[in-house]
Parts: structure tokens; C-alpha cells; sequence
């Protein structure tokens, strides 16, 4: 344990002090690897080999369609469908921002990514219905976070390649959970803006509007159709899946909308490489994920916590707990490699379903998304709405606070998340 | 001049994009091929697997470049300027001496590969050349590190180097992951 405590100081101070992330996670796992004698060349093996699992190609692949269904105007269409349906409301602009998140999760599969996509309409709209600038980044920061929720998800992706579980029974397991966080969100936005008076300038909902814009975005609407139908159907994998959307946005975006042009595909291609490059923190992070079995870690926390409490609601109240407060100076990315390793030996032995920690763990690094001083979404937002992380950090906690409900809720009803999986795929195989 | 300074400004870009493009290409045709054409392709896997590493690697090194690796700021910038700009120095030396540890080690590792030749299985090549990306992408990243520094310098040296803003085209989004 002694070592441990070594370890967790240099990475801590490592970070503090500005190193990036990777190189933080790197230098630990050198440390790691000095104190225990163990001959460097695993970081060298790890380096290539981490990066080649064809799962993992998903997620550039995803990021691209992405892009290109946001500037091929795909992402204009989700909002339209999305004001036809709940722009009456009180709070419509709100409601519509959630409402268009949620669709636009089912294309993409980052949170941040989904932020950006719909903020940067429906931020400037609210603006415009007179909302408090901080509470409409707000709604978009945590709305935004759904496209990790809703599959297909970059962070389930990994979390099925470290846990070995299945990412099309993931995938599946959150779309339920997604219905219920959208739901809260909503409430929330709601009662907020009910409060404050904000207006719900669109026409009360009736089905002609709503059907024509329904039939105007039927090509957006396709998108989350041949993707998920695809993988459920058993036609391809979530990989395949993912390089087939990348190939119906530039069909749709060329020809059906026209709004795509080569200039805005290899923008698209030059903004994935980019996010590309951050998956460079996976190589160290497998790396150091393989030698928490050399310290027995998981086997010490397994001891610790239960003899505390075996009560599964309360070790993954525990655990959620902790992975919230990790999550505001962690990247969900290397969060989920290292701590699934630590956490899932503990509660499968509880008799909790992998796949039911994978969609909690999900959540968990949504509110994560949530809270500065590294949070994902509220930097994109306060760049979307040009206001300061400070602002938006103390707006978005009533969001946090329907995150942390859902996160409760997924617990105490475990049901929610494993029914759609299980009755896809049949019941889990005890493993 | 006018094709080295393009080079500068976007030789890991453009190898990235390129990369992305085979995986694209790949992923899909063999989709196609399975269901137009029935037959199941065994390269694609292994040509995506392949472009993937040297897309992330790439990305890597242009992350240093446009400062887009996450770093947590928050700690240096709320110091005085002189101290965050030693406490960021040290971060820095920090960062590039890790690039060099990972340069050193996988100069080893290679060299035992070329020692050793395997072939990949579905390939035929030489495992050695996919995986020289790795010398080559922590070379890359040393370099643009260095390349960080001496624009700096000869900016004035002011404010914190890592913060550097250029002129033009900056990523307007962060790891969106």
C-alpha cells in the first residue's frame, strides 16, 4: 500500500502542476514500473498494441459522422423537430435543447461533441426568449451530456473493451436510462423556467407541424435508425456500424441536403484528428490498468469496502460517491480505464449486472462532464454562450442535481437498464 | 519555403486525415463487400487497426501543437505569473522528459523487433514497420514541444508558454470526448 500512496502523490502533483494528462498517466506508470522491477518495454507494447482493438475504431469513426451530420446540416433538422414538438411549453427554448440533445445522441457518441452540435443554435435562441445567459449554457452543458448516455457512446466503447462486456447489450442498456435523464432534465428546466418566467413563444403542439417536420428530417431521423437497427438487426458490428454512418452523412450531406462541400468535409476530417489525438491517453492509462493487478488492488478495495457494507445500493453509492469526485479533475476516458479494473471485480461478486455498472459508471462521468476545474461540456458551453466556467459552474447544479436522482434511481431499479438487453439478447450469462 | 511552411503547419494533419480516411475506406468496404459482393475481405481489420495507431499518434503530436492536450491549468494560473511560469516550465520538462523515456523505449523495443521479424497474419508484412510509429510519433511530439519554446521566445517570452494563442485557425472545441 506504501508504494500505492508513492504513486497516487506523483500523479496527483503531476497534474496539479499542469502536465498533461497522458504524459501525467505515463510518468506514474514509469514510476510504477521502476518500483516493481518490471522491464520498461511493456510501456512500448502497450503503446502500439492498446490503440489496435477494432472496437476502439468506432470512436474516431463516430466523432467524424458526427461532425459531418452537424455542419451537413443534420443537427438544424433535430432542432426543428424537436421546436414542433415541445416549443409551447414553458421554457420552450430549454425543453427544445433537450429534447434535440437526446436526438442528436442517438448520432453521436460524446457528450461534449453533442453540446457543441446543438449549443451553438439553440444558445443564441435562448439568448434571444430572454433567458439568464448562465442557465442557458447550463441547460446545454448538461443536455449535451446525454450523446454519452444515449448509444451509440464513445465511453461505453471503452468501458465494453476493458469489462470484456458486450457494447451492443450496452449500447441497449442505455436508452432507458437515457428516456429517464432526459425526462429529469426536462422537469428541471421546466420548473425553472416556469419560475422565471421564460417565455414558450412557439405554437401549442399539433400533429400537422410536428408530421411535416418529422418528414422534412426523416433523413436525420434515418441516421439513429440504420445505426442501431444495423447493430440490433445483427447486419454489423457497432464498428461497421459507425463506418457506415460516416458514409450516409456525406451521402445525405452531399446530395440529399446539399449543405456539405469539400471544404466542410476536410474540416470535419482535420477536427477528428484532433480529438484523435487525445486517444493517445488510453496507451499509458491500459498500461498502468495492468499493473493494479500487481498491487492487488482490486483485491483491497474488495476487502475494504466490504467490511464496511455489502449492501450493493450502498457500495454503488459509494462508488458513485468517489467517481464524482475523481471526475472533476479526471477525463472520463482514463477514469473508466482505470477505475472499471479497481471496481467491477467488487461488484460482480455482489451480484451486480457489469452491464448495469458500465451505464453507472456512464453517468457517473456525466456529471463529471459537469464539474470544472475539468469539465468537458461547461468549457464548450462557456465558449458557445461567451460567458466565464465560473457562471455556468454554479447554474448547472440543479442539473447536477437531476443527474445525481437518475444516477439513484438507476440503482435502486436496476430493471430499467437490463430489461431492453435482456430481452434483445436474452439474460446475462453468469460469468 | 512556401511547401516546407505548409509542411510545418500541417504535415501531422495531413498524415492524420489521411489515416482516417483508410479506416473510413476499410470499415466500409467491408460492409460492402460482405453484403453486395458476399465475400468477407481479411484486410480491412488489420489495415484499419494499422491506421488507427498512426492516426492517434499523428493527432498526438498536432495536439502539441495547437495546445490541445488536456492539462488542468487552474492550479498554475491562479499563481503569480513568474511562479506559474517555473511551476509550467517544470511541467513542461516533465512532459518532454516522458517523450524521451518513451522515444528511448521504443527505439529498444524496435530494435528487438527488427532482430526478430514476425509477420503480421493477415497481412504478410513485417510487424516491424507499422510499429516504428511509435519513435516516430514521440519524436514528432518532442519536436513540436520544442518548436512551442522557441516561438515563445522569440515572442518576448511572456505570459505562460503553454498558453500560446496563434493567429488564425484555433480548434474552437476541446476533448470532446
Amino acid at each position: 500500500m506504501n508504494e500505492l500512496l508513492i504513486l497516487a502523490l506523483a500523479f496527483t502533483v503531476l497534474v496539479v502542476m499542469g502536465v498533461p494528462l497522458f504524459a501525467a498517466v505515463g510518468l506514474t506508470t514509469a514510476l510504477a514500473l521502476f518500483l516493481i522491477e518490471i522491464p520498461y518495454t511493456l510501456l512500448a507494447q502497450t503503446g502500439y498494441s492498446s490503440l489496435t482493438p477494432f472496437p476502439l475504431l468506432t470512436i474516431p469513426l463516430f466523432v467524424l459522422a458526427g461532425r459531418l451530420m452537424e455542419v451537413g446540416g443534420m443537427a438544424n433538422r433535430m432542432i426543428g423537430i424537436a421546436t414542433k414538438l415541445v416549443g409551447a411549453y414553458r421554457g420552450s427554448m430549454g425543453l427544445v435543447t433537450v429534447f434535440a440533445c437526446m436526438l442528436f445522441g442517438a448520432l453521436s457518441g460524446s457528450g461534449p461533441a453533442t453540446t457543441a452540435a446543438i449549443g451553438s443554435a439553440t444558445v443564441p435562441a435562448m439568448k434571444k426568449d430572454g433567458y439568464d445567459v448562465p442557465f442557458a449554457a447550463a441547460i446545454t452543458a448538461s443536455a449535451g451530456a446525454l450523446g454519452s448516455l444515449i448509444p451509440p457512446s464513445n465511453l461505453m466503447i471503452i468501458y465494453g473493451l476493458v469489462s470484456e462486456t458486450s457494447i451492443p447489450r450496452l449500447f441497449l442498456a442505455g436508452i432507458l436510462p437515457g428516456f429517464l435523464v432526459t425526462t429529469l432534465l426536462m422537469l428541471t428546466t421546466y420548473i425553472i423556467a416556469r419560475r422565471r418566467g421564460y417565455g414558450g413563444g412557439g405554437d401549442p403542439f399539433t400533429w400537422g407541424p410536428f408530421l411535416r417536420a418529422a418528414w422534412e428530417g426523416k433523413w436525420s431521423i434515418g441516421a439513429p435508425v440504420l445505426i442501431l437497427g444495423g447493430i440490433y438487426g445483427g447486419v454489423f458490428t457497432p464498428t461497421e456500424a459507425a463506418g457506415v454512418a460516416v458514409f450516409y452523412a456525406l451521402f445525405v450531406g452531399l446530395f440529399i441536403y446539399r449543405e456539405l462541400t469539400v471544404k466542410k468535409v476536410i474540416e470535419a476530417l482535420r477536427f477528428t484528428a484532433l480529438l484523435t489525438g487525445i486517444l493517445i491517453l488510453l496507451t499509458p492509462t491500459l498500461a498502468f490498468g495492468q499493473l493494479t493487478a500487481f498491487y492487488d488492488v482490486p483485491a483491497a478495495v474488495q476487502a475494504g469496502i466490504t467490511s464496511i457494507t455489502t449492501s450493493p445500493f450502498l457500495v454503488l453509492l459509494l462508488i458513485g460517491i468517489f467517481y464524482i469526485f475523481i471526475g472533476t479533475f479526471m477525463e472520463s476516458l482514463a477514469q473508466i480505464v482505470l477505475f472499471t479494473a479497481v471496481f467491477l471485480p467488487l461488484v460482480t461478486s455482489l451480484g451486480i449486472d457489469p452491464v448495469l455498472f458500465g451505464i453507472f459508471t456512464v453517468i457517473t462521468c456525466e456529471i463529471g462532464f459537469l464539474t470544472p476545474p475539468l469539465g468537458a461540456n461547461l468549457t464548450i458551453a462557456s465558449r458557445i454562450s461567451a460567458i466565464s466556467l465560473e457562471r455556468i459552474s454554479v447554474a448547472v447544479l440543479p442539473f447536477i442535481g437531476a443527474y445525481i436522482i437518475g444516477m439513484i434511481i438507476i440503482i435502486l431499479v436496476p430493471e430499467l437498464t437490463l430489461a431492453l438487453p435482456n430481452w434483445v439478447y436474452g439474460p446475462a450469462s453468469v460469468r | 519555403m512556401v511547401v516546407l511552411r505548409w509542411l510545418e503547419k500541417h504535415f501531422e494533419e495531413a498524415l492524420c486525415c489521411i489515416a482516417l480516411v483508410i479506416i473510413s475506406v476499410a470499415v466500409f468496404a467491408q460492409v460492402i463487400a460482405r453484403y453486395i459482393f458476399e465475400v468477407a475481405l481479411h484486410w480491412t481489420e488489420e489495415t484499419a487497426a494499422i491506421a488507427m495507431v498512426w492516426a492517434v499518434y499523428m493527432g498526438a503530436s498536432l495536439c502539441v501543437r495547437e495546445r490541445f492536450h488536456i492539462r488542468i491549468l487552474v492550479a498554475v494560473q491562479a499563481l503569480p505569473t513568474g511562479l506559474g511560469r517555473v511551476v509550467i516550465f517544470l511541467a513542461d520538462i516533465a512532459w518532454a522528459f516522458f517523450c524521451v523515456i518513451m522515444f528511448i523505449v521504443s527505439w529498444q523495443y524496435l530494435t528487438v523487433l527488427w532482430q526478430f521479424p514476425s509477420r503480421s497474419p493477415s497481412l504478410r508484412i513485417n510487424e516491424f514497420y507499422p510499429q516504428t510509429i511509435l519513435v516516430i510519433g514521440y519524436g514528432f511530439m518532442l519536436l513540436r514541444l520544442a518548436q512551442t519554446y522557441i516561438l515563445w521566445f522569440r515572442d518576448g517570452a511572456e505570459g505562460l508558454p503553454g498558453m500560446l494563442v496563434e493567429d488564425g485557425d484555433k480548434p474552437d472545441e476541446e476533448h470532446l470526448f
